[in-house]
C-alpha cells in the first residue's frame, strides 16, 4: 500500500518535471480581487476562464474578495503575487510605504457614484448637504465633501445592504452605475445617482491590476503575461461575457447571470473602459496625487511617477 | 454596625486598616510589571526592526507609533471622547439593569427559576453577530452603539451578581435570624455586602467589554468625519494603511478599557477591602 503510493506520487512528481521541461517552469499567477465575483472584476474573470498564457506554463488563478478585504496589504506581504483596487488606494499605500506598483488601468472612467431617492431635490454634488450617507473609508467622498464645501453630512458605513436605502428617504449611498440602478429596479426603489467621477471630477483609475516593486524586478515575464492576459480579458468582456461570466460563476453560484449582463453592458454602453484598454497617463495620476494631498489624505511630496508603470500594459 | 463589625471579625486574618506600607513593598509591588512592559516593548521593537524591518505597515516600530500619536493628538482626543460617553453609558445602562435584575432573582425563587437559565444562555449570544440588526433597529446613531454596549455588558454582572446574592453562608444567615433581623436587614447588612466581592468581579470583566462593546457598534455604524469614536478611526486608519495611526489608536482604546477596570478594581476594593480575602494586602 505505502509503496505504491510512494510510486504513484513519484510518477507524479516526474511527470509534471518532464511537462516542465518541455514548456517554461509551471508557474501559478495568483490575483485577489477586492469584492465577490461580479462583472465589475469581469476583465480579471475572463484571464481565468481562457488561461491565454498557458502555452507559456503560467496558470491565472482569481480569488473573490469581499466586505474588509485588503488587497494591498496582503499583495506587499506576499500573500498574494497580484492584487486589484483603485488608484487612490495605491497611493495611499504608497505614502505608507508599501511596494505597490499599478500595471494596469481596469476603469478608465470610475464606476462609483452615488445614489438618492429620485424625490430628493439632487441636481449636483452641492445638493447633498444634509444627507446621511453611506460609504466606505476610502478618500473619494472626503474629497467631494471638501470640494463642494458640502454641510451637515453623517458618514455612516456602507454595507452593502438596500434595506437601509428602502428606509430612509434622506439616505444618499454609493453604488456602481453598473449595478444598483438594476439591483434598485428590483427592490422597487425610485432612484437617480450622481457620477463620482463625471459630476464630482475625482476619477482614480478603478479596479487596476498591481503588484509589488519586487516582483516587477525578480520575474518581469510572469508581470506581463498577466497584465496581458487581464487588458485582453476586458476587451474580451464587452464582446462576449460568456468565459467570464462561467468563471464567476464557478468562483461563486450566487452570481445572478441576469445582473452579470446587465453590468456588462453598462460598462460597454458607458465607455467606462476607455479607448486603450488597460493604459495610464502620468497626467491623470498626478490630478488625483494633487487631489489627495489636497484633503491630506497623503503628503504632499508623494511621488505618484512610481505608483504605476505602462511597460506590461501594451 | 455592629454586626456586620463582627462579621468583618470572623471572617478572621484580618490586618488592621492602618498597616504601614513601607516604600520598599511599594517597589517590590510596582517594578514587576513595568519591567514586564519594558520587555515588551523591547521585543516589539527587535522584531519590528528584524523580520519586519521592510513591511513596517504590517508591523509598524513603537516610534512610528508614538509619532502616529503625536502627530494626530486632536483625532485620538476626539476618538476617545466620543467612545468614552458610549461605553459609560453603555456601562452605566449595564450596571442598572443587571444589578437590578439580580436582586429581583435573588429574592425571588420561582424568578430566579424562570429566568436565571436564560441569563446564562443569553451570555452566549454572539453580540456582535446580531450588532448589524440592531443598529437598523435603532438607527444609526450613538444610541444604537450605546445598546451593543450595555448588551455585551451586562451579562456578567448579572450573573457574578447574582451567583453572589444567592452564595451567602448559611452560618450568617442563621446568624441574623437569630437576632430577629428583618428581611430588609439581613438584605442589605448581609446579602449584598457578602456579594460585594462576586458584583466587583462582574463589574470588572464588563468595564472591558463595555468598551470593546463601543468599538463594535462604531464598526457597523462607522460614523465618520467630525462624529467617529475610536472604531471609525481605527476603520479609517486601516483603510488608508496608516497602521502607525491604527496602532496607536488601539492602544488609546485599550487604556481607556484599562482605565474603567482600574475604576471599578479601585472602587471595590475601596469597599471590601477590611475583610475579602482578594482585598487584602498579601502577608509574604
Amino acid at each position: 500500500m505505502v509503496t505504491s503510493l510512494v510510486i504513484v506520487s513519484l510518477g507524479i512528481v516526474t511527470g509534471t518535471q518532464s511537462a516542465g521541461a518541455a514548456a517554461a517552469k509551471p508557474q501559478t499567477a495568483t490575483i485577489i480581487l477586492n469584492w465577490f465575483a461580479q462583472a465589475e472584476q469581469g476583465g480579471y474573470w475572463d484571464a481565468m476562464g481562457r488561461q491565454p498564457a498557458k502555452s507559456s506554463g503560467i496558470t491565472i488563478v482569481v480569488k473573490q474578495g469581499g466586505p474588509g478585504i485588503q488587497t494591498l496589504p496582503q499583495v506587499a506581504a506576499g500573500a498574494f503575487q497580484f492584487g486589484v483596487g483603485n488608484a487612490d488606494e495605491v497611493l495611499q499605500a504608497r505614502a505608507n510605504g508599501l511596494p505597490i506598483v499599478a500595471i494596469a488601468a481596469g476603469f478608465d472612467t470610475n464606476l462609483q457614484c452615488m445614489m438618492y431617492h429620485s424625490d430628493q431635490k439632487i441636481k449636483s454634488f452641492s445638493d447633498v448637504s444634509g444627507h446621511q450617507v453611506a460609504r466606505v473609508p476610502s478618500p473619494y467622498f472626503d474629497y467631494i465633501k471638501a470640494h463642494f464645501k458640502l454641510t451637515g453630512i453623517k458618514d455612516v458605513n456602507f454595507t452593502g445592504s438596500m434595506a437601509d436605502f428602502k428606509l430612509n428617504d434622506n439616505l444618499v449611498q454609493q453604488c456602481f452605475v453598473t449595478s444598483e440602478p438594476y439591483v434598485a429596479k428590483l427592490a422597487g426603489v425610485d432612484i437617480g445617482y450622481l457620477s463620482v467621477a463625471k459630476d464630482g471630477g475625482y476619477n482614480p483609475y478603478g479596479n487596476l491590476l498591481f503588484t509589488t516593486e519586487a516582483m516587477i524586478k525578480k520575474n518581469p515575464i510572469l508581470v506581463r503575461a498577466v497584465a496581458s492576459a487581464v487588458v485582453n480579458g476586458w476587451s474580451n468582456l464587452i464582446v462576449n461575457d460568456s468565459v467570464a461570466k462561467a468563471a464567476a460563476i464557478a468562483a461563486n453560484k450566487d452570481v445572478d447571470p441576469a445582473a452579470f449582463d446587465y453590468a456588462v453592458k453598462a460598462i460597454s454602453d458607458g465607455g467606462f473602459l476607455g479607448s486603450k484598454p488597460g493604459a495610464m497617463t502620468l497626467h491623470r495620476w498626478k490630478v488625483l496625487r494633487d487631489q489627495l494631498v489636497s484633503i491630506k489624505a497623503i503628503p504632499a511630496g508623494l511621488d505618484y511617477t512610481k505608483a504605476f508603470t505602462n511597460r506590461f500594459n501594451g | 454596625m455592629s454586626i456586620t463589625k463582627s462579621l468583618a471579625g470572623a471572617q478572621g486574618n484580618v490586618q488592621s486598616a492602618g498597616t504601614k506600607i513601607t516604600t520598599r513593598e511599594r517597589v517590590r509591588e510596582i517594578l514587576p510589571p513595568v519591567v514586564v512592559l519594558i520587555l515588551i516593548i523591547f521585543a516589539w521593537w527587535l522584531i519590528s526592526v528584524t523580520i519586519y524591518a521592510d513591511k513596517n505597515y504590517l508591523l509598524p516600530r513603537p516610534m512610528q507609533v508614538l509619532h502616529a500619536a503625536l502627530s494626530n493628538p486632536g483625532l485620538l482626543w476626539q476618538g476617545f471622547r466620543i467612545t468614552l460617553i458610549e461605553a459609560t453609558m453603555g456601562f452605566g445602562l449595564a450596571i442598572i439593569v443587571g444589578l437590578l435584575s439580580a436582586i429581583i432573582m435573588s429574592l425571588s425563587k420561582p424568578l430566579e427559576r424562570s429566568f436565571y437559565p436564560y441569563a446564562v444562555l443569553l451570555q452566549t449570544v454572539p453580540v456582535i453577530a446580531i450588532a448589524p440588526i440592531i443598529v437598523l433597529w435603532f438607527g444609526y446613531n450613538q444610541r444604537a452603539v450605546v445598546i451593543i454596549a450595555f448588551m455585551i455588558a451586562i451579562f456578567p454582572i448579572l450573573n457574578n451578581s447574582l451567583l453572589g446574592l444567592l452564595s451567602t453562608e448559611r452560618n450568617q444567615v442563621d446568624l441574623f435570624r437569630m437576632h430577629r433581623a428583618s428581611k430588609l436587614t439581613e438584605f442589605v447588612k448581609l446579602r449584598l455586602p457578602a456579594a460585594l466581592p462576586s458584583i466587583f468581579a462582574g463589574l470588572r470583566i464588563s468595564a472591558g467589554l463595555s468598551v470593546v462593546g463601543a468599538i463594535v457598534g462604531e464598526f457597523i455604524i462607522g460614523s465618520g468625519g467630525a462624529d467617529g469614536g475610536l472604531g471609525v478611526k481605527v476603520l479609517y486608519a486601516q483603510a488608508r494603511m496608516a497602521t502607525g495611526l491604527l496602532f496607536a489608536e488601539v492602544l488609546v482604546a485599550t487604556l481607556l478599557g484599562f482605565a474603567f477596570f482600574m475604576l471599578v478594581t479601585v472602587t471595590g476594593n475601596r469597599l471590601i477591602r477590611n475583610w475579602h480575602e482578594s482585598a487584602l494586602r498579601k502577608e509574604n
